[in-house]
Formats: structure tokens, C-alpha cells, sequence
């Protein structure tokens, strides 16, 4: 049975030295963070570092965490931050802070639900997935983090502009066009 | 296609998830450092020397004031001086008035303290320390450190042999015109003369001064009256 305790009350009890809080914590957000990083560096073994660089500062910053926002856009500020930090270091920086250009936006399709498929729906669902993850490796970096942010961390806008640090008009640019583009691509894909 | 579905699509496409061993390790540091936040770690060198680091701060506080009690003289007049009867005969046997005076007027019990000290200082005052800080007592000059006792010790033998000495006693005691003895029995020797030449007010305010100075010494008959008058 789940803890139904929120994301925050299980931080602070963390904080307050119930391990089993951060079990909790873990479970939730493993995978999706995990996403996350593995989307934007440049392989595995450079996503698995900074997942667990990112997990570390988490658990290092116990001690002085109080409530000020939700745990998630806490969470990806750290995650964000560990990122940038990747960049600089693999020399990625000027790539992630390019400008943005305008995209076209249209009409897409969605995944068939995998449940009641037939042989060329399973076919047409991976075609998808493997394209749509190309598509989104393909987005410039500031716009895959702002769609990853919204798409894996289920953040808002404002959540998305917190956690990278930038006003809430350039988050919802930049999570605008990232949209745009790949619902470009379902569209091209449908054809 | 709005935006939440495109979002729904996404994690249906997303199955990547982190390797086993680096949940292992980032639980494992999690576990650990929760285990820190309920039980602190103390250095063990710290739970080790805790009580040695108490004792010796207690010693060299107790040192301390005693040093401080020895030698300032304001805090030394506040004490009753150190030419106890008894004290005198043992540091002094050639003073023969004194030890006189020691037959004729008992000095009170000697403490156990006391004894320990005649026999060994050391022993005597780290013994008394010991009791007095098991009894919770803060240790004091009742209690003197070996090394501090013997000079003083020393200090009131010579004061009792120079009983005319121009200096302390008589300064303690806020005697002008007369340099009053630290002995006792000579003292009251001295106030029985003025007495005997009919100084009775100098022979009064003297017994008032020994009385302070020496409080609950036995007086003889002869100035039993004058210490009511």
C-alpha cells in the first residue's frame, strides 16, 4: 500500500530522520528524472552521474529544507542545475543557451493505447516512440528541458520558469514551441 | 492534440529507467545519512576524554582560586588568618608560648583534612577535593591544593615566629596603634597587661579585634568580663 503522504511531508519527515520517507520519495521520481537527464546529456553513463550527483545534493540538503515550493520544482532546480553544470563541462553551455527560432505547429496523432493494438498499430507505436525520442533529442536544449519538465516532471509553467531560473514569459516560449514541434512531427508521421 | 496529450503520449513512449545498482547506492547513502540526523555521531574521542577534560578543568579551577585566594589581599582578609593555634605548634615547636597556650586553651578537633595535611599534603587535599566534589560542594580554600598549602603553611609558622613584626596581622586586623600578635595566646597576654595598666578602652577594642580574628577561642577568666563590659 502507497504512502499517501505528499511529496513535501515526505521530505520533511525525511529531514527529520525517517529513511523510509526518502524510499518513498525515490520511487515517485526516480524514473521520471531519470528521463529527464538521460534526454539531455550526451549518453547512459553521463545521465546515470548526474542522476545520482542530483539524488546526492538531495540528500545532502536534508538538513535545511523547509517548504517554500513543491518538492518536484525543487527537485528539477537541483536537476537543473546539475545539468548546466554537464554542460559547461562537456562544452554544451553555448548550445543549450542558443536562441530560440520559430516553429510551425499543426494537427498530430496519438499512440495507440498498446492494450488493444493490432500488428500495424505495434509497428506504427514504435515507428512513434522511436521518432518522437528523436524529435525530442532533436529540440534545442533549453526547449527538450522545458518540454521534459512539463512532459516527465508534470510541472507548470511557473513551476518550469522556478526551476530553470528564467522569467515565466521565456518558460512558456520556450515550452510553446517545443510543443509545437512535436506535434509537428505526429503530423508528418500520420501522413 | 493538446498539450496533456501529448505530454500522455510521452510517457507511454518513455521506459528508461535507472540502473539497479545506482538506486542501491543512492539509497544507501540516504539510509546512511537519515541514521546521522536521528543519532548525531560524537567522535569517539570525544565520549573518551569527556571525563578526563571535566576533571582536569575542575582541578585547574580549584588551583586557580586558591592562587587567586593567596594572593590577593582583600580576599585574604576575608579569611581567618592561617596562625591557628594548633597550626603554629606543629610548624613552630621551638615557639614555646604557643605551645603553652596550645595545652592551656585545646584547639578545636583536627579535621580530617587537617590530619591528612600535617602527615601528607598531597594526599590530604586531593582526598578532601574528591569528597567534596562527590558531595556536589563547590571546592574552595577549605580545601587547599598540596602545592599552595605548604607555602602558606610556611608563611604562618614564620608570622607566628616574628609575633612583632610590623607586618600583616596587625594590618588584617585594622590595628594602628598596635602591632597585635598572630598568636593567640600571646595576644591575649598582650590585652591582659593593658589591662593590668588600667588601658581598659585599648585592652577592649583589642579583645574585639581578637575576637573576630580568632572567633570562639576559649577566653581566660580574667577577660571574660571585659569582652561583656
Amino acid at each position: 500500500m502507497g504512502d499517501a503522504r505528499t511529496d513535501e511531508a515526505l521530505m520533511l519527515a525525511y529531514r527529520d530522520g525517517e529513511a523510509g520517507a526518502f524510499d518513498v520519495l525515490y520511487g515517485r521520481h526516480r524514473a521520471p528524472v531519470y528521463r529527464y537527464l538521460l534526454r539531455q546529456c550526451a549518453g547512459r553513463a553521463q545521465a546515470d552521474e548526474v542522476f545520482q550527483e542530483v539524488w546526492m545534493a538531495v540528500i545532502r540538503a536534508r538538513a535545511g529544507y523547509e517548504v517554500v515550493a513543491k518538492f518536484t520544482t525543487w527537485l528539477y532546480r537541483i536537476a537543473h542545475n546539475k545539468l548546466v553544470d554537464h554542460y559547461r563541462l562537456s562544452g554544451r553551455i553555448g548550445e543549450y543557451e542558443a536562441p530560440m527560432s520559430e516553429v510551425e505547429s499543426g494537427e498530430a496523432i496519438a499512440l495507440p493505447d498498446a492494450a488493444a493494438e493490432t500488428p500495424e498499430q505495434v509497428r506504427l507505436r514504435q515507428e512513434v516512440v522511436v521518432r518522437l525520442v528523436e524529435a525530442v533529442d532533436a529540440l534545442p536544449l533549453a526547449q527538450r528541458e522545458a518540454f521534459l519538465l512539463a512532459a516527465d516532471g508534470e510541472l507548470s509553467v511557473e513551476e518550469i520558469a522556478r526551476a530553470t531560473g528564467v522569467p515565466f514569459e521565456t518558460a512558456k516560449s520556450r515550452l510553446r514551441y517545443a510543443n509545437a514541434r512535436l506535434r509537428q512531427l505526429l503530423v508528418d508521421l500520420r501522413r | 492534440m493538446s498539450d496533456k496529450d501529448l505530454y500522455e503520449n510521452w510517457r507511454r513512449a518513455g521506459r528508461e529507467e535507472p540502473p539497479a545498482s545506482l538506486d542501491a547506492r543512492i539509497l544507501a547513502a540516504a539510509h546512511e545519512a537519515a541514521g546521522e540526523t536521528k543519532n548525531p555521531r560524537r567522535p569517539s574521542w570525544i565520549a573518551r576524554f569527556a571525563p578526563v577534560t571535566v576533571a582536569a578543568v575542575a582541578v585547574l579551577g580549584v588551583a586557580l582560586s586558591m592562587r587567586v585566594a593567596d594572593e590577593s589581599p582583600e580576599l585574604r582578609q576575608s579569611l581567618p588568618p592561617p596562625a591557628a593555634p594548633a597550626a603554629s605548634s606543629r610548624a613552630a615547636p621551638a615557639a614555646a608560648p604557643a605551645e603553652k597556650t596550645s595545652r592551656e586553651f585545646p584547639a578545636k578537633a583536627e579535621s580530617r583534612s587537617d590530619r591528612l595535611l600535617r602527615d601528607d599534603p598531597a594526599a590530604a587535599s586531593a582526598d578532601a577535593r574528591d569528597s567534596l566534589e562527590l558531595r556536589g560542594e563547590a571546592v574552595s580554600e577549605a580545601v587547599p591544593d598540596a602545592d599552595a598549602a605548604v607555602p602558606r603553611r610556611k608563611r604562618a609558622a614564620e608570622a607566628t615566629l616574628q609575633p612583632r613584626a610590623p607586618a600583616a596581622p596587625a594590618a588584617k586586623l585594622g590595628a594602628a596603634e598596635t602591632a597585635e600578635p598572630m598568636d593567640a595566646a600571646s595576644w591575649l597576654a598582650d590585652i591582659e597587661r593593658l589591662l593590668a595598666v588600667g588601658e581598659t578602652e585599648r585592652a577592649q577594642q583589642s579583645l574585639q579585634r581578637f575576637r573576630i580574628a580568632h572567633p570562639g577561642y576559649p577566653l581566660p577568666e580574667s577577660l571574660t568580663t571585659l569582652g561583656t563590659k
